[in-house]
């Protein structure tokens, strides 16, 4: 110690002190949970796909003498009450049920997105017409609107995506409405319009690319809400019907057998809880990382 | 002669009953000069600039006056018209180069959309090709490598001087800066001024400067207008402006600005602008004038002409106060 009360810093000699050691960088906390997030929904999707090669039975084959079987090496997840096998029927329902929510997801979050960017663009009567149709949806709880609409489409795979796009649609259109509202006030949109740019090439080439990194987190955090949709109406008896395996329908069948047989609704429930929350690790992942992004 | 841009009487509001934010103005400009636009926040400078490219901010409207440019009359063009003007024939430049550009867009991509907008040109071999050469001409150093950056990848002054490229790569009449330089720091500020004085010689393009900077002013422009609350109320050349203001307002502004070598307390001018609407007869100016008296505070005030071009609405041109002229 210096006697004026100064602390004399000590010169340190790089060359001489030991080689560090490496440290192991350990990811982020939202590294970690987008990577969880992507093996999870991986692993889930991977299986889902491959559950013909690689399953030893078929989905809908029935053995009464092998009914309501506890998991076991045989059969993983057990068996049901026609003796099918749940593990098999898990995978080949998420095949079902993934296909049903991507192509909804796509579907609704193009259509919306499209709507959105013309109801911003255009305004007026368009924008007043979209925006309170969504919020009209918004008012009424989901499940009903699209047990509503299942009685005018009917059931089925194809109505299924079909109700579901519809109930799904305006989340995405508010959203992206109100970011390319935002992002046509910014001064790179005004310099193209000062640049003569039409209201065409604006959209396309400046709105739209901006609005990548909220639609695909709008798109990864739908992915979970439109499973539970689909998993909802195919319980209730509304979307898939049997014998196609669907999460929704093995939960609905397995209730009965709850106190017996638990395996048959819980293990199928497990799969489709796992696939919300990846999805939604996934999203909200994103949806920080585009945060950050925008703030800086 | 005529002039290349000619401003009549020009009144921008919310409606035709709205206090006018913009209140008849009128400005003439000859090709290759010039005009510095000053004035403080909030005066009128940015929105009569955008009302020239016909961009006003949602609700607002051209009231009434006329715009001519090269003897053609703006307010009466269709948008599709008045689109192929913008970046054709008037381009524009905004305060802040972070902001305007977009970052998810190569720069040759970006300068080339004035191309691809006024030329038709379509392939990005061809577009880039002119981008270099745009970005040449505004000497940003190894224009082939930088085609292919992003915008973040540029500093302020870069930016500022893509934003220029982008803005005069088709060889515009008039270009408008609005307030060019104000995000930049004192050196870069310099260059980009440069810049634009050169490219204006060179290409014989008319200029309005929009600033808070006098110094600027005097030293980039031909000529001067003065704005407060929405009116000019002093033109003419600079140097005459410069050397003995007419108006107790621009004397204000001029007292006002920062010298170096300066002992005494920098000047200030009492008081605020009025807001929009609020002044029903009378000078503006009146509340914060030094010389005002009660015939300053009624009637309309109309810009008066002094001669050697110079004009200032102003009932007292040229009036000190009395401990000034004591002095």
């Amino acid at each position: 110690m210096a006697p004026d009360g100064l602390t004399v810093a000590t010169p340190v000699v790089r060359n001489q002190s030991p080689p560090r050691r490496r440290r192991v960088r350990l990811p982020s906390r939202r590294g970690l949970a987008l990577w969880s997030g992507v093996t999870l929904l991986a692993i889930i999707v991977l299986a889902s796909v491959l559950a013909p090669l690689t399953s030893p039975y078929a989905p809908n084959t029935i053995a009464l003498k092998a009914t309501l079987q506890p998991p076991s090496m045989l059969h993983w997840f057990g068996t049901d009450q026609l003796g099918r096998d749940v593990l098999t029927r898990t995978l080949y329902g998420g095949r079902v049920s993934l296909t049903i929510a991507a192509s909804t997801v796509v579907l609704a979050g193009l259509g919306g997105m499209f709507i959105g960017i013309a109801a911003a663009y255009l305004g007026g009567i368009f924008d007043m017409a979209v925006m309170r149709l969504a919020e009209v949806q918004y008012a009424l709880p989901a499940v009903i609107l699209a047990i509503l609409l299942v009685g005018v489409f009917g059931s089925g795979t194809a109505n299924v995506v079909l109700v579901l796009t519809l109930t799904n649609w305006p989340r995405f259109a508010r959203v992206i409405r109100a970011e390319a509202q935002s992002l046509s006030q910014r001064d790179f949109v005004l310099l193209a319009r000062m640049a003569g740019a039409s209201r065409l090439r604006i959209i396309l080439r400046h709105i739209a690319p901006n609005l990548r990194s909220t639609f695909f987190v709008l798109l990864t955090l739908d992915i979970g809400l439109i499973v539970t949709l689909e998993a909802t109406l195919s319980f209730l008896g509304l979307g898939v019907q049997p014998p196609t395996p669907s999460w929704g329908g093995m939960i609905a069948d397995g209730r009965g057998y709850l106190d017996r047989a638990w395996w048959t609704a819980i293990l199928p429930g497990s799969v489709l809880m796992l696939t919300v929350l990846a999805s939604n690790l996934i999203g909200d992942a994103l949806a920080t990382t585009a945060g950050t992004e925008r703030a800086e | 002669m005529s002039p290349l841009l000619h401003v009549e009487t020009l009144r921008i509001a919310a409606g035709p009953h709205a206090p006018a934010l913009v209140d008849g103005i009128s400005l003439e400009l000859d090709r290759g000069k010039a005009l510095g636009l000053v004035g403080e926040s909030g005066a009128g400078k940015t929105l009569a600039c955008l009302a020239l490219l016909r961009l006003l901010p949602e609700g607002l409207h051209i009231q009434d006056g006329r715009i001519r440019l090269d003897g053609q009359e703006l307010t009466a063009l269709t948008d599709t018209e008045m689109r192929r003007l913008r970046g054709g024939r008037i381009g524009m430049v905004l305060q802040n180069p972070l902001s305007s550009l977009n970052p998810l867009m190569r720069i040759g991509d970006q300068i080339g959309e004035a191309f691809a907008v006024h030329r038709g040109v379509r392939w990005r071999t061809a577009l880039w090709k002119l981008a270099v050469e745009a970005l040449r001409a505004v000497r940003i150093p190894t224009p082939e490598q930088r085609v292919s950056a992003y915008a973040h990848q540029f500093s302020g002054g870069m930016r500022q001087r893509v934003a220029i490229t982008m803005n005069i790569a088709c060889a515009p009449d008039l270009l408008i800066a609005d307030e060019p330089t104000t995000a930049l720091d004192a050196t870069i500020r310099l260059q980009v001024l440069r810049l634009l004085g050169d490219i204006r010689r060179e290409r014989r393009m008319a200029l309005i400067l929009v600033t808070h900077d006098l110094p600027m002013v005097a030293r980039f422009c031909d000529d001067v207008a003065v704005m407060y609350a929405g009116r000019i109320v002093e033109r003419g050349p600079v140097e005459a402006i410069f050397a003995n203001p007419a108006h107790p307002y621009t004397r204000g502004l001029i007292g006002a600005t920062p010298r170096l070598d300066g002992r005494r307390r920098l000047a200030t001018i009492a008081g605020q602008p009025p807001s929009p609407g609020s002044i029903a007869s009378g000078c503006a100016f009146a509340s914060r004038c030094d010389v005002a008296d009660a015939g300053c505070r009624q009637g309309r005030i109309d810009l008066l002409d002094l001669g050697e071009q110079r004009a200032a609405a102003c009932r007292k041109p040229f009036a000190r106060p009395p401990a000034e002229a004591a002095a």
